[in-house]
């Protein structure tokens, strides 16, 4: 008798801890690993931005070459939530580019002071406002933020026309919209108290240390004098606090396991796109993928 | 000077099929189907959606070349079922999974954003 779909199917189950504004953590439990590796795949590779493509250089005297300041004008992330506004180059109607298909920023800097003048993100203008360097954004708007591209001296001049056009980190990391897309295993750590009880003060404390990430805490001087487990998250399975254990002669003073179906994702953005959307559409590309080869499949079998 | 498109990696070439089957000769219920352009993303996720169904005999995955971005699936079935029907059965359970994910993940961001002072 064979399964139906819906028995095949799993019910995946999703609980968001933290939102930021450029990170997302959120559990993933009741799926396969490969769900959870596509998901992390797409949203490293997959989601589409908007980047500096092309530059055209009209006047650069600077002391770094065109195609370095070019280099470096691609790795700058730009603002992409409109990016679904726009179409890729190689599939729009147009000859060369147009506007449904990139974005035109310019920058135009000559230093005339005697100190040197520094040309930033912030230097560049964008013709649409919705496209913009991340670090011009009115809400983040310091100084701080600002990406540096190259420092001009006295004569210097840096004028250019830069092209930023829609892709995905596949074929250039640049167009990659997330930082760090990660998933971890859910450790779970269970102290054996009447073994930690059999330590002294010094073994406690020597034992607590010997955890590179700082999972356990202990404190001398609080009047309960225990041995706790401070963030579980933070644990990397080095199994130093096991060796540690052995080392006292007591093994069974802690237990690490993983929990091999929960999945804790952490996802950073590289600021061109919410952490919450780069989620969302990484989502929506596997399921339009699948689709895809779904009506493929339908349409051109045998 | 002879690389190759960067799109390569992800445009199907015109004319090509985005995915052909060919029938095992020599094993009963068995094919070899090609995915182009695509890679472990999708080539794993459906290896392990076909292994979990239990009319699949042997089911695995492979990228034949480095620089091609195409993936095999082979699939080998019980006299219940054929590939084809078995691979179509994964993709709909897939398909539908991945709509639960979606459909969640929107509800649960929108309740994260009512309460306000968590989003910082």
């Amino acid at each position: 008798m064979s399964q139906s779909v819906t028995q095949l199917t799993r019910q995946p189950e999703l609980e968001i801890l933290e939102i930021k504004n450029d990170s997302i953590i959120f559990i993933l439990s009741n799926t396969d690993i490969s769900v959870a590796n596509a998901l992390r795949r797409v949203m490293i590779a997959e989601v589409p931005t908007m980047c500096i493509d092309l530059v055209e250089f009209e006047s650069n005297n600077s002391v770094l070459c065109d195609e370095f300041i070019a280099h470096r004008l691609g790795l700058i992330p730009l603002v992409s939530d409109s990016v679904d506004k726009f179409c890729y180059t190689r599939d729009c109607s147009c000859s060369d580019r147009c506007d449904q298909c990139s974005v035109e920023l310019k920058l135009n800097v000559k230093c005339t002071e005697n100190r040197p003048r520094d040309v930033t993100s912030s230097d560049l203008l964008s013709q649409n406002n919705s496209v913009i360097p991340v670090s011009s954004q009115a809400a983040s708007s310091n100084n701080e933020q600002e990406i540096p591209i190259v420092k001009l001296r006295k004569g210097q001049e840096l004028r250019l026309r830069a092209i930023a056009k829609k892709g995905v980190g596949k074929e250039h990391a640049k167009w990659s919209p997330s930082c760090v897309a990660t998933y971890q295993f859910q450790p779970i750590i269970v102290l054996n108290q009447n073994r930690i009880d059999e330590l002294t003060d010094q073994q406690k404390e020597e034992w607590v240390g010997s955890c590179p990430t700082k999972v356990y805490s202990y404190n001398p001087h609080q009047s309960t004098q225990q041995v706790t487990i401070e963030d579980p998250l933070r644990c990397v399975y080095c199994l130093e606090c096991k060796k540690k254990a052995d080392s006292f002669g007591k093994p069974d003073l802690v237990h690490l396991e993983q929990k091999q179906d929960k999945f804790i994702f952490t996802v950073e953005s590289s600021g061109a796109l919410k952490p919450e959307d780069i989620v969302l559409y990484a989502i929506q590309i596997i399921k339009r993928k699948l689709t895809d080869i779904q009506g493929q499949m339908a349409e051109g079998m045998l | 000077m002879n690389a190759p498109d960067r799109f390569e990696l992800f445009v199907l070439p015109d004319g090509a099929k985005k995915v052909t089957m060919v029938r095992d000769t020599k094993i009963p219920n068995a094919s070899m189907f090609t995915i182009l352009k695509e890679d472990h993303t999708i080539g794993n996720l459906i290896r392990m959606q076909l292994i979990a169904d239990q009319d699949i005999i042997f089911a695995g995955y492979r990228m034949p070349h480095p620089l091609e971005h195409n993936v095999n699936i082979r699939i080998q079935t019980n006299n219940n079922t054929t590939p084809l029907e078995s691979i179509q059965k994964s993709m709909e359970c897939l398909s539908r999974e991945f709509t639960s994910l979606e459909n969640s993940f929107i509800e649960q961001v929108q309740k994260k954003r009512n309460v306000a002072d968590q989003y910082i």
